[in-house]
């Protein structure tokens, strides 16, 4: 992640984030804004959820199917609740890989894609690197530019107006968002 | 089956002196107290089967795990060397193994050798394998199903319920499992990648602060060049680059301005050069300013009017102090009077004074004599108070005398002459001092006209005039000055326009810093994000990803070891069940077992191995258990896999060490009956200093036995054996 992508996403916080927590509609925007740029990566069949479920559904071109929990923090750890395990196992019933997506807000990092089977999925806190070794690193290297490209091109769009702005972008370009 | 026949034993732990023992019945008691060297009749015979198996953390037996002092040594200290020699008969017939270590010496001093029943011998590497060939068990399997220790027996009856499970695993031969898995622990990777993970943290943590000192410059510096009027998409180098073109031409326009001709300045090829680009223009603009004839004429013109400006003030100055003390002068001599007049009153003082003095004379021509020899007398010392001085003869009573002459004869006399004196000699006084003060005073008003004359003259030298006493210098220098502050209005106007043209250059030049400023900070912050593009970068993520793949291969590891401890002792708790079940109940005899089973599942919270204990009804009766019990248990659990082992090994023999430790007599009589058993099967070899135990071997083992009494150990000696058969 580019400096320039780390301050702007650092104003969004500023904002719409509750310092300290992951919750507050900032963790919803980064949601947003990373749908946006699976979208800009070439996947399809987007479905980006606010509120049940896993966060977002992706497609690729050779037709896998993934289901990404996304956590962004400042720490070095993330929480996996119960809950969000049993979200990515309901969508391995419909033929899902279980991915975790991690974006640490800080200098020198980038999104971790990490695809970890099922039943191998800790719950409560771990350390974001132990991902490393379920790292999609192909995945990764074409995410991380795009997403920079999505954050500069949105922010003033989110800046002004909030994730309302991204649900209309989402829906905009044919992703299906969720809010109930 | 292989049979023990005999061993031979020297130097070794307790045994200095060379010692046979034959095992040629089918049970050997060896009998004695304590430290009579009983343990070290059945440690020589492991140690000449599996040497340095049997020694360190390797072994799995707490009591040969130190080092130093603390180290289980295997050479007696009063000895040099330890040697064994194990004889052993088979269906081919005897098989002799001679193991031997010198002191001091490491591997070198280590020896191994294997006499085979057709004479031949083998030596070194082929001796291991022959050996292993010969009694097929292992080292770990040896001291589960073949030698019960001591330790066993002992760590199961005194080790918190809790510890148990650790003791269940090292009976059943499972401890390198543990140790591997204690070793896991110890390396704490989990810990190792925490430390990395923070360490890079901290890095990041400082380029974070980094980003913000720069962000908070770069957003300052934007904020100054909008108020300058540069839009933000104007901040780049394109913008830089034109502006340092177009600030070229001014510069040479600025100069055909003036009259005067550039130095030629080339553009910046890219932004990075503009700083030193900037004071090129900065300094050629100075150039040009200073050289152009106005410029030169305003800074000439500004000097003289400075320094004119300085001489006038110079002259006011002193002529103000010159006026001052001649008005002091003068008024002095209009109170006091002038020179002259205070030197006529002096002299007249004078005058009346000495004519005093005469009158008085001839009023008493005696009383300036007795006057001046009082006053001569009284400041005198006391031995000279009586002495004339007019003519130096000893007078006694010559101060009172003149005293006294002076007070009744003289002093009515002269009495209104002296007060006129005293009166004129004061006025005297006054005189004096007047006419020192008009000398002071007349003497500074001299010294200011010399310096006002100097700065007369320092004003003609500067005008290049003569200037009498009828010029008034101030109003001279005024009219001169007044002609200079015309001339620079006149230049004022004229470089007023140039003037405006060197500002815009200039406001340009502040403008290029900004942009420079604004370009050099994105590129500072640019820098940081080709961080993640050097080879440290990809090196410390290559470190973390194989950190963290060792972390998860090092739990994996962990998960599979735990799955095998679990695996195996399922499997020989499952083929030692129902025999364990046999001697547990036969030992402690306790109608309250009717069946005793061992059950071995997942510690949910460890992930080691933890063994549980049901009676028939599957309650779980360790924690009534007594002593005698838990000892009665984990023999059952060695008898159980000494027996079940059978099949899987051709050792014809077991070794007892002091089994009956916490045994009651009916349990050691049971225990014995059970070995009593056993000896149909395998020859038994019992060490112990239980005489209870060793009486009830004597009396209730059915088979031939030899029985051998340890006693009167010394350290240069060794024990005292005897043989009864």
């Amino acid at each position: 992640m580019k400096v320039e992508t780390l301050e702007l996403l650092q104003k969004l916080q500023k904002k719409f984030g509750i310092k300290g927590t992951p919750s507050g509609p900032f963790g919803k925007i980064v949601q947003k804004l990373l749908a946006l740029s699976f979208h800009e990566m070439g996947f399809t069949n987007i479905v980006e959820r606010g509120v049940q479920g896993v966060d977002i559904d992706i497609t690729s071109e050779s037709n896998q199917k993934f289901a990404v929990e996304v956590k962004a923090t400042e720490k070095l750890s993330i929480t996996i609740s119960p809950e969000n395990v049993q979200a990515l196992r309901d969508r391995t019933y419909d033929g899902y890989q279980p991915v975790i997506a991690v974006l640490r807000l800080v200098p020198l990092e980038n999104w971790i894609l990490a695809k970890v089977p099922i039943g191998e999925i800790p719950t409560g806190k771990i350390l974001i690197d132990s991902l490393r070794p379920n790292r999609m690193k192909d995945l990764e290297s074409q995410l991380c530019p795009k997403f920079d490209i999505v954050v500069r091109k949105h922010f003033n769009g989110v800046l002004n107006r909030g994730e309302q702005y991204l649900k209309e972008r989402l829906r905009k370009v044919g992703i299906m968002a969720q809010d109930y | 089956m292989l049979k023990i026949k005999k061993v031979e034993i020297e130097g070794f732990r307790g045994f200095t002196q060379k010692t046979s023992i034959e095992f040629d019945n089918p049970v050997t008691l060896l009998y004695g107290g304590n430290h009579q060297g009983k343990s070290s009749v059945l440690n020589a015979i492991e140690w000449c089967l599996y040497g340095d198996e049997c020694i360190g953390e390797k072994s799995g037996i707490r009591e040969r795990v130190g080092i130093g002092e603390m180290a289980w040594r295997v050479v007696n200290d009063n000895s040099e060397k330890a040697q064994v020699k194990l004889k052993i008969e088979g269906e081919q017939g005897i098989f002799t193994i001679t193991r031997a270590e010198a002191k001091g010496k490491g591997k070198k001093g280590k020896s191994i050798k294997i006499s085979l029943p057709d004479g031949t011998e083998k030596k070194a590497d082929e001796t291991d394998q022959e050996i292993a060939r010969l009694i097929r068990v292992s080292f770990k399997d040896f001291a589960t199903t073949v030698y019960q220790h001591q330790e066993t027996i002992h760590d199961f009856v005194m080790q918190k319920p809790s510890e148990q499970s650790d003791v269940m695993d090292r009976l059943l031969g499972l401890s390198d499992y543990r140790n591997i898995l204690d070793g896991i622990k110890k390396s704490d990777v989990l810990k190792v990648q925490k430390e990395l993970t923070e360490e890079f943290n901290k890095l990041q943590i400082r380029v974070q602060e980094t980003i913000y000192i720069r962000q908070k410059d770069l957003d300052d510096k934007r904020g100054k060049a909008k108020e300058k009027g540069l839009s933000e998409e104007e901040l780049n180098e394109n913008k830089l680059l034109e502006l340092a073109k177009s600030t070229i031409k001014d510069t040479t326009d600025f100069a055909r301005l003036l009259g005067l001709t550039t130095t030629a300045i080339s553009p910046p090829s890219d932004w990075k050069n503009t700083e030193s680009f900037i004071n090129e223009i900065k300094k050629e603009c100075n150039r040009l300013w200073a050289e152009s004839p106005e410029v030169k004429e305003q800074s000439e013109k500004q000097k003289k009017r400075s320094e004119m400006l300085s001489l006038k003030n110079q002259y006011e100055s002193q002529h103000k102090h010159f006026k001052s003390k001649k008005k002091e002068l003068q008024d002095f001599e209009r109170e006091n009077g002038n020179k002259d007049e205070i030197d006529n009153k002096l002299r007249k003082a004078f005058e009346e004074i000495e004519a005093i003095d005469e009158e008085i004379k001839q009023t008493s021509p005696k009383a300036k004599l007795i006057e001046e020899g009082i006053s001569i007398l009284e400041s005198a010392a006391p031995s000279d108070a009586e002495i004339c001085p007019l003519c130096g003869e000893k007078v006694s009573n010559l101060l009172e005398h003149l005293r006294k002459d002076w007070e009744e004869k003289i002093k009515a006399q002269v009495k209104e002459l002296k007060k006129r004196q005293t009166e004129l000699d004061k006025k005297k006084t006054d005189f004096e001092r007047l006419k020192r003060e008009h000398v002071r005073l007349d003497e500074d008003t001299q010294r200011e006209k010399e310096r006002l004359k100097e700065a007369i003259n320092n004003i003609s030298e500067f005008l290049n005039k003569e200037l009498g006493v009828r010029d008034d210098p101030t109003a001279i220098l005024y009219i001169e000055i007044k002609k200079i502050d015309s001339r620079l209005k006149e230049i004022e106007d004229a470089i007023k326009s140039k003037q405006s043209k060197i500002d815009a250059i200039l406001e340009k030049t502040n403008i290029m810093n900004l942009l420079y400023d604004v370009l050099l900070l994105k590129d500072k912050l640019e820098k940081i994000n080709q961080i993640q593009r050097t080879d440290e970068y990809q090196t410390q993520e290559k470190i973390r990803t194989d950190v963290s793949n060792l972390v998860r291969d090092v739990e994996e590891l962990s998960k599979i070891i735990k799955s095998c401890m679990l695996k195996e002792a399922e499997e020989k708790i499952d083929s030692a069940r129902s025999a364990i079940d046999y001697y547990f109940r036969r030992i402690t005899n306790n109608p309250a077992f009717q069946k005793f089973n061992i059950k071995v599942e997942e510690d949910k919270r460890t992930g080691v191995n933890f063994y549980i204990f049901e009676d028939q009804d599957g309650k779980r009766p360790v924690p009534v258990l007594s002593q005698g019990d838990l000892n009665s248990l984990a023999l059952s659990i060695f008898l159980g896999l000494a027996k079940t082992s059978g099949d899987s090994h051709p050792l014809g023999f077991v070794l007892m060490d002091d089994s009956s430790q916490s045994l009651d007599s009916q349990q050691k009589t049971r225990l014995v009956e059970i070995l009593n058993e056993l000896s149909n099967i395998k020859n038994i070899i019992v060490s112990t200093m239980d005489t209870d135990m060793q009486q009830l071997l004597k009396d209730n083992i059915t088979k031939v036995k030899t029985i051998y009494k340890l006693s009167d150990w010394a350290p240069d000696s060794g024990p005292k054996i005897s043989k009864e058969i």
